[in-house]
C-alpha cells in the first residue's frame, strides 16, 4: 500500500513539473535556462521510465524495492554527494576565473544553484542505472 | 562466485519471477544472484536456499 502512494505522490511530482515547465516557457527564457530545462526534461523522462517499472512490478505483485535496490540508492547517493561538493567547487571557480578570464556568461545565483541540484540530480540517476545493471 | 539456483529453480519448476515472490525480492535481483554477479546478504541467501530447499553451501559455490 505505502509503494501504490509513493507511485501516485511521484506522479504527481512529474505532472506538477510538467506544469510548471509550461509557465515557464511563456517568460523570455535566457539561454542558460535551456540547458536547465533540458535538465529538467531528462530527470521527469527517467523518473517516468522509473515510474513506469515499479507500476509494473507493484501489478505482478513484486517488490518494488529489495537490498539490492536500497544498496544501489545509497551507493548512487554517496557518490553523488561527492560530485555535488565538486560542481559547487567547479561552478565557483567558473563564476571566478573564467568569467574573469575568458569573458564567459556570468551565471545568476539561480542559474548556479540550478545546476548545481539538477545536474546532482541526473548523475544520481545515472549512477543508480549503472549500479542496477552492473551491481558489483 | 558460481551459483547453483538457476539449476535447482528449473528442477522445483519455479520461474525467475516466480523464486522472486517467494523470497521477497525484485526479478532482476534473482536474475544478478543466478549470474554469480551480486554477493546477497545472509538473510537473503538463506531465503532462497530455503525457498528452493537446499543449503547455503549447496547454492553458492565460492573458487
Amino acid at each position: 500500500m505505502k509503494e501504490k502512494y509513493t507511485l501516485i505522490f511521484g506522479i504527481g511530482i512529474i505532472f506538477s513539473l510538467i506544469t510548471a515547465m509550461a509557465f515557464f516557457a511563456r517568460e523570455n527564457v535566457d539561454f542558460v535556462e535551456y540547458i536547465l530545462v533540458g535538465l529538467v526534461l531528462i530527470l521527469i523522462f527517467v523518473s517516468t521510465v522509473i515510474m513506469g517499472k515499479r507500476a509494473k512490478d507493484l501489478k505482478s505483485k513484486l517488490p518494488v524495492k529489495d537490498e539490492l535496490t536500497r544498496l544501489n540508492t545509497l551507493k548512487a547517493g554517496y557518490f553523488t554527494f561527492i560530485a555535488n561538493v565538486w560542481i559547487l567547487v567547479g561552478l565557483i571557480w567558473y563564476n571566478s576565473f573564467f568569467v574573469d578570464n575568458f569573458g564567459l556568461y556570468q551565471l545568476s545565483t539561480e542559474q548556479a544553484l540550478g545546476f548545481d541540484v539538477l545536474i546532482s540530480g541526473v548523475i544520481f540517476f545515472g549512477l543508480y542505472f549503472y549500479f542496477n545493471r552492473t551491481p558489483k | 562466485m558460481k551459483t547453483r539456483i538457476k539449476e535447482l529453480r528449473a528442477r522445483h519448476n519455479l520461474t525467475q519471477e516466480d523464486l522472486a515472490r517467494k523470497v521477497g525480492v525484485r526479478r532482476e535481483t534473482i536474475v544478478f544472484l543466478e549470474k554469480g554477479k551480486y554477493n546477497p546478504s545472509l538473510q537473503l541467501a538463506h531465503d532462497v536456499a530455503k525457498a528452493l530447499k537446499s543449503t547455503i553451501e549447496e547454492l553458492f559455490i565460492f573458487d
